[in-house]
């Protein structure tokens, strides 16, 4: 079984960058000096993997508030609104309101940011992930004031991404998609979901990790493995953790990745508890094992996420020096 | 004076610190300015504050808790077994120093007892309000890193509060808002969390308020009789007040969220009016309290006070004619025996 790390999602955004981006948005500093803060901040953070050795990273997502934000730098046909909990979190993002087509924004911030990571990236070691928030979730977090059907608004939103993959053009992508074992989701959606998906991914060649976090529901694992991805994620933190078990049995031949920091807690993981959790990976006939943090790392004080990564890397090099 | 207008205006409890505190704190901090003079920055902030309550017509105001940084990092500084790793972000660019639990939650000393006697000293009504965090938020807003359970993290947690609110009514506390604005975060733990807060205010005989603000309302409704409480106030305002259907059963007080304390644009007086007109068809007037969502502290203080203002302006509006239907005054006594 081949043992991998990453980060997924989000590092803790320091306060001085967050300092930054109000100036920014109020416009007390310049783009040129915003960015070249922003590029400065990144290349730092991609050493900071290089340290951990992590294989897998994100650019951080530190130019955006959340995840919803990141989508709204390149959608057209929605307005963020209403400041909102993320899941059952405390952390709030303001949701978008679809008032009209969701349509592709030509030139956006994305694009701009995600250029300057990439470069970044070509003189690290880890791998970076292209960060979208997949089309369930984003119908979930959204609130839709324009589409009749949810099935609509869904296929929009998938050829708006598409669009975004294939200007982008990534070798890797991480697709957030945690609603898919939240309560409340019809069964036409999730039966729609790999179709979506195939739009999403339409002439993409890229490896595809899909994330999950929070909550995993077996009754939905039929549909999730249907996804049309490389790997297939978990948050196995709290109480998912006494899921385990029935878990391992279904994930024979498949790539996957674990959240096995808990991205909730300042409480640090034991060596010794994630050793075993490779261990029965390993005997579950898992055939690649990625594993991280369990959700976004904004829920915890940036120094505990590095003591966590830390601690990760230790694992890696016990477990790979056997 | 036991007794409140119809209608009573109030705030949730923040106010927007004033230029020259927040000056002040970052001096304090940088050590260019002694203990002193930071506790008289904090006298001189109440001053202030409390003047612009008055200004703006409020019956029953705060001190604007110009002494607190947020409300899970003051309480957690004070009690015994928290520690702080960093500050984490809780939207945009805000942040707070969310607490660890290290060890088992005590009673240190007095938390708000000073701070109190201060805002009486110089309240212009002897109806202040003193708000606490309540035991639920401050187990959820920490981390958890030694109790076995988030609940019994909690009910440790409402002892101390319990004592420090049998210290505010000695000092002469009338009117306590315990604040739970995470209470209804997870369905199922909303049933164990109100006896949280039941446990809190055991033999508080003086009026308590629960605040609670953003989230699924729905949660908590069918747990709504359990509650001990005298009033719970509500941000309705933001949500068009949708959720105001969920309280329709409750017939003990209410405070309903009239302002927007998301949004810079100020409610007209007529706007005030004409949502408390729509929100007595649900609530007998005798149980209505008036409030902004949340706390104002997040916006300029300019436009907070302007919309503290015309939140009482459209009150009196609506007091007026119900004064014509024989609504005079309410009491301040407890409606419910702790």
């Amino acid at each position: 079984m081949k043992i991998q790390t990453a980060l997924i999602g989000s590092y803790s955004k320091p306060v001085k960058i967050a300092k930054l981006i109000s100036k920014w948005n109020n416009g007390k500093l310049s783009e040129e000096r915003f960015l070249r803060e922003i590029e400065s901040f990144m290349d730092n953070f991609f050493s900071m993997m290089d340290s951990f050795e992590v294989d897998y990273t994100t650019d951080s997502m530190i130019e955006w508030d959340d995840i919803e934000d990141l989508t709204y730098s390149f959608i057209e046909g929605g307005q963020k609104e209403v400041l909102t909990r993320f899941f059952d979190n405390n952390f709030y993002y303001r949701q978008i309101t679809i008032k009209n087509k969701l349509e592709y924004k030509e030139n956006n911030s994305y694009i701009k940011y995600f250029e300057i990571a990439k470069e970044l990236s070509k003189k690290h070691k880890a791998k970076l992930k292209a960060v979208i928030l997949g089309p369930l979730t984003f119908l979930k977090l959204s609130k839709n004031e324009y589409y009749k059907k949810e099935d609509e608004l869904m296929r929009d939103y998938a050829i708006v991404v598409n669009t975004l993959l294939s200007e982008i053009k990534n070798d890797i992508i991480e697709i957030h998609e945690p609603s898919i074992f939240q309560k409340g989701i019809k069964k036409e959606s999730l039966e729609l979901l790999p179709e979506i998906y195939n739009i999403i991914l339409s002439k993409i060649s890229a490896e595809t990790h899909l994330i999950t976090y929070f909550d995993i529901n077996f009754n939905r694992l039929e549909y999730f493995f249907k996804l049309p991805v490389t790997v297939y994620g978990f948050d196995i933190t709290e109480n998912n953790k006494n899921k385990l078990g029935k878990l391992y049995r279904l994930l024979k031949d498949k790539q996957v990745y674990f959240g096995v920091l808990n991205s909730r807690t300042t409480k640090i993981e034991k060596i010794s508890g994630i050793k075993r959790i490779i261990s029965s990976a390993n005997k579950s006939g898992i055939s690649r094992l990625i594993l991280g943090n369990s959700s976004f790392n904004d829920f915890i004080p940036e120094i505990i996420v590095q003591k966590k990564f830390k601690l990760l890397q230790k694992v890696k090099e016990r477990v790979l020096n056997g | 004076m036991d007794e409140l207008p119809i209608l009573p205006t109030t705030v949730i409890g923040s106010y927007p610190r004033p230029k020259w505190l927040r000056e002040a704190i970052r001096l304090h901090k940088a050590r260019k300015i002694s203990d002193d003079d930071l506790k008289e920055a904090f006298d001189d902030a109440v001053i202030a504050v409390l003047k612009e309550h008055q200004l703006a017509g409020i019956d029953v105001p705060t001190d604007g808790e110009m002494r607190r940084d947020e409300m899970v990092e003051f309480f957690a500084e004070r009690i015994a077994g928290f520690k702080f790793y960093g500050p984490v972000r809780v939207w945009g660019t805000n942040y707070y120093r969310k607490p660890s639990v290290i060890g088992k939650v005590e009673y240190v000393k007095p938390m708000l007892v000073d701070e109190f006697l201060f805002a009486k000293s110089a309240s212009y009504t002897e109806n202040l309000k003193i708000t606490i965090t309540g035991p639920y938020t401050i187990a959820e807003w920490s981390y958890n890193e030694y109790y076995r359970s988030k609940r019994d993290l909690a009910l440790d947690l409402a002892k101390v509060i319990n004592v420090e609110m049998r210290k505010l009514i000695e000092a002469g506390a009338k009117i306590i808002q315990i604040d739970e604005p995470a209470i209804h975060t997870h369905k199922d733990e909303v049933e164990w969390a109100v006896e949280v807060v039941n446990e809190a205010i055991k033999g508080i005989n003086v009026k308590v308020i629960m605040h609670v603000c953003y989230g699924e309302y729905s949660y908590l409704e069918p747990y709504l009789n359990n509650l001990n409480v005298d009033q719970i106030n509500l941000a309705l305002k933001n949500y068009n007040y949708e959720p105001i259907k969920l309280f329709t059963k409750w017939d003990r007080e209410i405070g309903v969220g009239v302002i927007d304390v998301h949004k810079k644009r100020i409610e007209t007086p007529e706007e005030v009016a004409k949502d408390l007109r729509m929100l007595l068809n649900y609530f007998k007037p005798e149980r209505v309290w008036v409030n902004p969502d949340c706390g104002l502290k997040l916006l300029p203080r300019k436009i907070a006070f302007q919309k503290l203002y015309n939140m009482v302006k459209g009150t009196q509006i609506v007091r007026e004619e119900l004064k014509r239907k024989g609504f005079n005054t309410i009491s301040l006594k407890p409606l419910v025996n702790r």
